[in-house]
């Protein structure tokens, strides 16, 4: 009978054993795989995956995205324009939506992609944060950096995909979905106005500036308090707000030098980062698909004559040129062309995203816009004073009119940030017509603002997967 | 007086002995009838219900068939025997009548009363069942080979395909898909659940791929098919989704054998076969001369100068006179031995069945050989009157070596030798490779990468320790409720060695010399199950009613371990420890699950069945949100038969059911839902390592849920003609599948619920009793099955190109997506194809591929008849397949027109070549070294199915001789057996290939063994 009693008691226990612990039964412990919880199980988790996101960054910042505004504004032509060359429907205006891992569809997919895994570490930090409380000062540093390299998603894809800020009077145009979280397979997200995008943008980029807080820039290479406030200086510009535009162009300024003489060109040649530049990716062990797009020996991409046209034969920045042995008419651009001795595979291009110089240009033009000519001429200035060796009172800059003085502006912009990724947003924004020099070679030589045009289509594949996505207007 | 004296004495001792027995019952109204219950055969039957008719005195018969019991003098003396495959019995005793001895006849179809084993320990009588399942003892298998129990079932099962994975040769142990009633799923598995006395056993992944070893082989391998009692099929709804979440493919139940109370019984059987190819199945390339005057007239094709044809006698190479048969170098006779020792028996209170079997077999493909050891040990206890303990386990050892010859066998050339004069192993050739400035040819040395020295001098060998463990507690609560717990372990232990030999191109680097490479995996595999489960079965008059509820956990968990190394000193040492470059790697896995289940049957009058079937399940490889989910089912079924006003005296059965219902499939990777994260050199920032989200999170990730619906008919007619009819719709929605995302996820692709595919279907089973009497039986049984697929939704429409196929909307999975071959230019040789628009083109196009047909067949089933006469009696089963396509990815390089003819020997198809102007070829003409696109993939290399194959013919016979008996053997019966014997083909040409010979990549084989079975 008591073995009778042992076995009854035995099946009451197991069963209740078996109904009670359901749910933990379930979790999984998943050693050996790196499932997301798993990977962000600790604060080094985290930081390898800010380390992975850098990655993505640099990937599509070398690549298509970096490409575009050179190649479809009108400083830049294509040397091979031959079917499927890289770059060449963005060159001629050809944009197709099944173009899914060029340009249309690659920008669209490299930066959602970058965005889904800073979106992971802005999930998960916060869980960390109560696990780790100690480690509160390293985890909101990550926080930060992650919000920016959010904020920065948003602002490229927007820039890419949709018109500018000012399109419509309220920005209430077609922008890109704007995701706070990485979606889940039938999240579908649709796309959310310019302003909302815009929004977003400054929302993460204040939150990633307080978080900072008083941390001074490591180095070029990663985001920081001065990255913060110089990318927030150039989304204001876009969004036309001047006066913020030119106070955070300012709290950049004060803080920091320009990069003179060789320390300019040691920028661009010298695998150094550059004593100006305040947020560029570093290109170790990763893709030279721009050093082989601009390459002087072999150049895909050079300079138009409209570019070179520009130049004084003084001006500092013209160094960053080389003719063509076979047709001395023509340039290469020696941006990416590295002048230290190297070994291979240590060969590395570091694409700038923002440095100092762009913070007087903006805060230039934000002054023009206030209608402030004197201090946006001097700002100018600074620009043109270093470029040509002079000092600044030496620097005259002669204009009648505040639209003589934005074109002086706008073409100093040009001769600065050529081949940076600048020229076509710079175009759109501030709504000019494309025009193109009478030598390019592209079959588009002219295009009205506004246009169609300006934006590249939705890729067709985003759009049979996501059904709750618009494509752009005509170019769709 | 003394007589009387000697008669009150004797009435009174046996009134004490009646007394004994009765105890102190009335004995007036009762008498107490004894006797013994026998089958046809006189052999004593145990258990056999005894029941005084309308009454409740009733016993069973004991071990020795013997029965006692009381029955009322107020009643009828009428007793009832029944027993299961038995016919019922009546015998009327006349009022003096005590003792009887009553002979009970086999149900003159004993498939009628089959006990069909069911989900849960339920059992059920074959006409009393509402769902679809087939049930195939292996007494009817047993004379097919004991490798493998999967293959066992080709062609028996009605609605049951049993293919090769590839027709590629990439493995001589292949994999073999399974599919029940079609292909409901595009990325989880298609397979069906295996399940052994009542616990999953593991049988691969989700395409039957054994990870952590290089090589898979089948789990099913390691089980000996002697210990098995019956298979049980599952097919339909209310048959399978109390197997909720994993019965979506259908479930097969695997029945071991039991002892039964008795005395001990002994079977030792012994059988050896040899077995060597079929040489119709063998694809057939060109011999030497037929390849030199090829190779020859596609050199001169392509505008070269014969000087320099490669192929020129040197001090390496002597093609003139070379013309080796490569299928002879790696193929020989193969061999099979198995010996079987079982042992039954038991008492009432405890049975035992015992066995050991050893298994070998040498393949016909040189190097590759199996080796089983197995012992099985199942006891069934009865503890107390309520309490019983099922133990039942096997283990089994066995030893694979393995060696691929790939398409060596058909693509090595004919004119070079496998060993060179020295007798030496074949590793460089000699050919001319072009001219000089000077004119002179220039002669090249080239690596030989001859496998023949790889078979002769590598290893490769696995060797697996399979362990299954079923222990089964059951409570007898109250008369009708029992509680059962169940516990079963099924583990395997996979221990792989891979060496390549310096001494030849596997382990010898051109640059580096010889280095030798050598690795060692394990892989570990441990699925446990625990059942707790309440069985009800009660019959109140008329009334019926039966019910299952209980849970179930289970889980299951991997460790795999693999280590490699280069650089041995000799091929001697060959671990990985003395190595001088070295390697490690370790991955594992764990999938849990936990289900409840309930299941409540009622039937009335043995006429009305009603079965509702639920289950819900959780799994741990599911999204949070969707982590549990439902399954149900309801079926009903009528037997016509049964009812008052049906009195046809032909028809014996007659028979409607009906059900509908839902199960699932979970079975993809383990945790695709969460997430995954890499880490790796290729997310580095500044050098530093760092990590990317390589798989999005799919929060909602969850089950596919197929519906099924499922009608039956059957009928049997003459007591001779048992017709099955089956029609099934099945639909899987929320198909699982790795499909277009939306960029924003992060990814391209991603595991998610989308999508419906639709298989209907229908399935007839036809049982013919031809002859029935004492001396000669003859039946036959035919199933034949019809499926058609249709992919209904897919995910936003957007299909998918899977290689040669394509999922498209309206078109079944597995439509073929090429471009249409039109033959050739009679003008000029060149091949030709259709556009998209079903114009002539001369250029190949992938734009041009259309879908075509599919390689689903249109009909396939079997056909298995027994003929008996005496003690001899002939046993075939034959498999057919009518209608589908095969598309020869194997037979694809060897048809090339010349481009690799310098590489690869060519199939003979390519003699019917062009060669001048009005040839009407079948081959374009072939050009040396130049690719005009012919080879690639178009209808060309795409061939009808329609086969049928004799797959099992044999012949037995059953000793019966006096002297045999006296030697203790209680029977001995001698078998005959031929596998694969005959393969039709109605589309085989005389020197040609076609689907005949690219089938498996591997040419079949055709096997004879002799079989001695003895009983003691």
């Amino acid at each position: 009978m008591t073995a009778k009693k042992y076995i009854r008691l035995l099946f009451v226990v197991l069963l209740i054993n078996l109904f009670t612990s359901c749910d933990k039964f379930l979790e999984v412990e998943t050693v050996g795989r790196t499932t997301m919880p798993n990977f962000f199980s600790n604060v080094d988790g985290l930081k390898a995956g800010l380390t992975g996101t850098y990655s993505q960054m640099f990937n599509y910042y070398s690549s298509e995205f970096y490409k575009y505004p050179e190649v479809a504004g009108n400083m830049v032509d294509l040397r091979i324009i031959s079917e499927n060359a890289d770059m060449v429907d963005q060159f001629n205006f050809t944009s197709d939506p099944e173009q899914e891992v060029a340009a249309v569809g690659g920008i669209w997919k490299k930066i959602y992609e970058t965005l889904a895994n800073a979106n992971n570490l802005l999930e998960y930090q916060p869980v960390l944060l109560v696990s780790f409380p100690q480690e509160k000062a390293k985890l909101d540093n990550i926080r930060a950096q992650a919000l920016f390299i959010r904020a920065l998603c948003h602002f490229d894809l927007c820039r890419v995909y949709s018109q500018p800020y000012n399109y419509t009077a309220d920005a209430s145009h077609l922008g890109i979905p704007v995701l706070t979280r990485t979606p889940g397979p039938d999240d579908n997200p649709a796309r959310n106005t310019v302003k909302e995008v815009y929004d977003q943008i400054l929302k993460d980029l204040l939150e990633a500036e307080e978080l900072f807080g008083d941390s001074s820039m490591k180095d070029a290479y990663h985001a920081s308090k001065k990255s913060t406030q110089a990318l927030l200086s150039r989304v204001y510009l876009y969004t036309e707000n001047w006066d913020k535009a030119i106070e955070y162009a300012t709290k950049v300024i004060d803080n920091s030098e320009l990069a003179y003489g060789d320390d300019y060109l040691a920028m661009y040649h010298n695998l150094t980062e550059g004593k100006e530049a305040i947020l560029r990716l570093n290109g170790t062990l990763k893709s030279v698909s721009l050093g082989k797009f601009y390459s002087p020996l072999d150049p895909i991409a050079m300079p138009a004559d409209t570019l070179i046209s520009l130049y004084d034969d003084s001006d500092i920045r013209f160094q960053l040129f080389e003719q063509d042995k076979n047709n001395p008419s023509k340039y290469a651009t020696s941006k990416f062309a590295i002048k230290v001795d190297y070994s291979i595979g240590n060969e590395r291009y570091d694409p700038i995203i923002l440095r100092v110089s762009e913070m007087y240009l903006n805060r230039a033009e934000a002054y023009l816009n206030k209608n402030d000519l004197t201090n946006a001429a001097s700002d100018l200035k600074v620009i043109i004073a270093r470029a040509m060796n002079l000092s600044v009172t030496d620097v005259i800059v002669n204009y009648s009119n505040k639209e003589d003085l934005f074109d002086l502006i706008k073409k100093e912009r040009a001769k600065e940030f050529c081949f940076e990724g600048h020229n076509f947003f710079d175009i759109v924004r501030q709504k000019d017509n494309l025009v193109r020099g009478q030598s390019t070679n592209s079959i588009v030589k002219y295009l009205p603002y506004p246009n169609d045009e300006f934006v590249l289509p939705i890729s067709q594949y985003e759009l049979d997967a996501n059904l709750n996505i618009v494509g752009n207007p005509t170019v769709n | 007086m003394k007589v009387n004296l000697f008669k009150v004495v004797l009435v009174i001792s046996f009134f004490c002995f009646f007394n004994d027995i009765v105890y102190s019952q009335n004995s007036i109204s009762q008498r107490v009838v004894t006797g013994i219950v026998a089958d046809e055969t006189g052999e004593s039957l145990i258990g056999v219900t005894v029941r005084q008719k309308n009454t409740n005195n009733a016993t069973t018969t004991n071990i020795n068939g013997e029965f006692s019991i009381r029955i009322s003098l107020n009643q009828p003396p009428v007793l009832v025997f029944s027993y299961i495959g038995m016919d019922i019995k009546e015998v009327v005793l006349n009022s003096t009548q005590n003792k009887i001895n009553v002979q009970l006849e086999s149900t003159s179809t004993a498939l009628d009363e089959i006990v069909v084993v069911g989900a849960y320990g339920s059992l059920q009588k074959r006409s009393d069942m509402v769902g679809s399942a087939y049930q195939v003892s292996s007494k009817q298998l047993e004379s097919l080979p004991a490798g493998r129990i999967d293959q066992l079932l080709d062609g028996v099962i009605p609605g049951m395909q049993v293919a090769p994975f590839t027709d590629d040769a990439s493995s001589t142990k292949q994999r073999i898909t399974i599919r029940v009633r079609g292909e409901g799923s595009m990325s989880a598995s298609n397979e069906p659940l295996w399940i052994v006395d009542g616990t999953k056993i593991y049988t691969g992944d989700r395409t039957n791929m054994v990870p952590g070893v290089s090589l898979s082989i089948s789990p099913l391998t390691y089980l000996n098919p002697d210990d098995i009692e019956s298979y049980t099929v599952l097919k339909d709804a209310t048959a399978t989704s109390i197997y909720g979440s994993n019965g979506a493919n259908g479930v097969i139940l695997i029945t071991t054998k039991q002892g039964k109370a008795g005395k001990p019984k002994i079977n030792l059987s012994v059988q050896s076969g040899v077995s060597q190819i079929n040489k119709s199945t063998q694809y057939r390339v060109l011999n030497a001369e037929q390849y030199l005057t090829l190779a020859r007239e596609s050199y001169l094709n392509s505008g070269r100068d014969m000087r320099y044809f490669p192929f020129q006698n040197s001090d390496l190479n002597d093609y003139e006179n070379t013309n080796t048969n490569w299928t002879d170098v790696f193929y020989d006779t193969g061999f099979s031995n198995q010996i079987n020792l079982a042992i039954s028996g038991g008492s009432e209170k405890a049975k035992y069945y015992v066995s050991g079997s050893y298994f070998n077999q040498e393949s016909t493909i040189k190097g590759n050989n199996q080796e089983r050891l197995s012992v099985r040990t199942n006891l069934d206890l009865e503890l107390t009157s309520k309490l019983n303990l099922d133990v039942h386990s096997s283990l089994s050892y066995n030893v694979n070596n393995i060696f691929n010859p790939g398409r060596d066998y058909l693509e090595f050339l004919p004119i070079y030798s496998p060993i060179n004069p020295d007798g030496t192993y074949r590793l460089y050739n000699k050919s001319i490779e072009g001219a000089d400035p000077l004119e002179n040819p220039i002669w090249k040395t080239t690596r030989f990468l001859n496998s023949v020295p790889e078979r002769e001098e590598n290893d490769h060998r696995q060797r697996a320790m399979a362990a299954n463990v079923n222990l089964a507690l059951e409570y007898n609560i109250i008369d009708g409720l029992n509680s059962t717990t169940q516990f079963g372990i099924d583990n395997q232990n996979i221990n792989e060695d891979k060496y390549d030999a310096r001494t030849n191109w596997s382990g010898l680097s051109s640059t580096e010399g010889p280095i030798g490479y050598s690795q060692r995996n394990n892989s570990s595999f441990i699925l446990w199950t625990l059942i707790e489960r309440l069985n009800f079965n009660r019959t109140f008059g008329n009334h019926s009613v039966s019910g299952i509820l209980g849970g179930e956990a289970s889980s299951n968990d991997r460790v795999s371990i693999g280590a490699s190394g280069s650089g041995f000193i000799n091929d001697k040492i060959k671990e990985v420890s003395y190595a001088v470059d070295r390697r490690g790697s370790s991955s594992r896995s764990t999938g849990r699950s936990l289900s409840f289940f309930a299941q409540a049957s009622y039937s009335y009058d043995e006429r009305y069945y009603l079965t509702v079937n639920g289950r819900r399940d959780g799994n741990s490889g599911f999204g949070s949100d969707a982590q549990w989910g439902n399954f149900g089912s309801i079926g009903t079924s009528w037997n016509i038969h049964n009812e008052d006003f049906f009195d046809t005296e032909n028809i014996n059965i007659f028979k409607l059911k009906a059900s509908f219902g839902s199960n699932g499939n979970s079975r993809i990777g383990s945790q695709e839902a969460l997430g995954l994260y890499s880490y790796s050199e290729s997310d580095n920032y500044m050098g530093e390592i760092g990590g990317s989200m390589s798989g999005s999170p799919n929060k909602g990730l969850s089950w596919e849920t197929a519906y099924i619906t499922n009608l039956g008919i059957r009928m049997k007619l003459f007591n001779r003609v048992d017709i099955e009819l089956e029609a099934y719709n099945k639909k899987t929605v929320d198909l699982l599948s790795n499909l277009d995302v939306s960029r924003t996820t992060g990814d391209t692709r991603s595991y998610r619920n989308s999508g419906k595919i639709l298989n209907q279907g229908i399935e007839a089973t036809v049982g013919l009793d031809l002859i029935n009497n004492n001396d000669f039986s003859w039946w036959l049984e035919i199933n034949a099955a019809h499926n058609r697929n249709k992919l209904l939704e897919l995910y936003n429409g957007i299909e998918k190109v899977m290689g040669n196929y394509i999922w498209r909307e309206g078109h079944d999975l597995n439509t073929f997506y090429v471009v249409r071959w039109a033959g050739v230019d009679p003008r000029d040789g060149a091949p030709l194809w259709y556009d998209s628009n079903g114009n002539i083109t001369r250029s190949f196009n992938n734009n041009n591929r259309v879908p075509w047909k599919t390689s689903s067949p249109t009909v396939f089933g079997g056909l298995r008849t027994n003929a008996s006469y005496k003690n001899l009696s002939v046993n075939i089963l034959v498999t057919y397949v009518l209608g589908g396509y095969s598309f020869s990815s194997f037979g694809r390089n060897v048809m090339s027109d010349g481009l690799n003819i310098m590489d690869e020997n060519q199939s003979i198809n390519q003699l019917d070549r062009w060669q001048k102007p009005g040839d009407v070829a079948s081959a374009p003409k072939p050009i040396w070294g130049t690719s005009t696109g012919s080879v690639m993939s178009s209808t060309r290399h795409i061939y009808k199915t329609t086969h049928a194959r004799l797959k099992n013919l044999s012949l037995n016979y059953l000793l019966n001789a006096d002297w045999l008996k006296s030697a203790g053997i209680q029977s001995c019966s001698l078998s005959l057996i031929g596998d694969n014997l005959l393969l039709w083909t109605p589309y085989a040409k005389k020197d040609m290939n076609t689907y005949r010979q690219s089938i498996t990549g591997f040419p079949s084989e055709t096997s004879f063994s002799l079989g001695i079975n003895l009983n003691f």
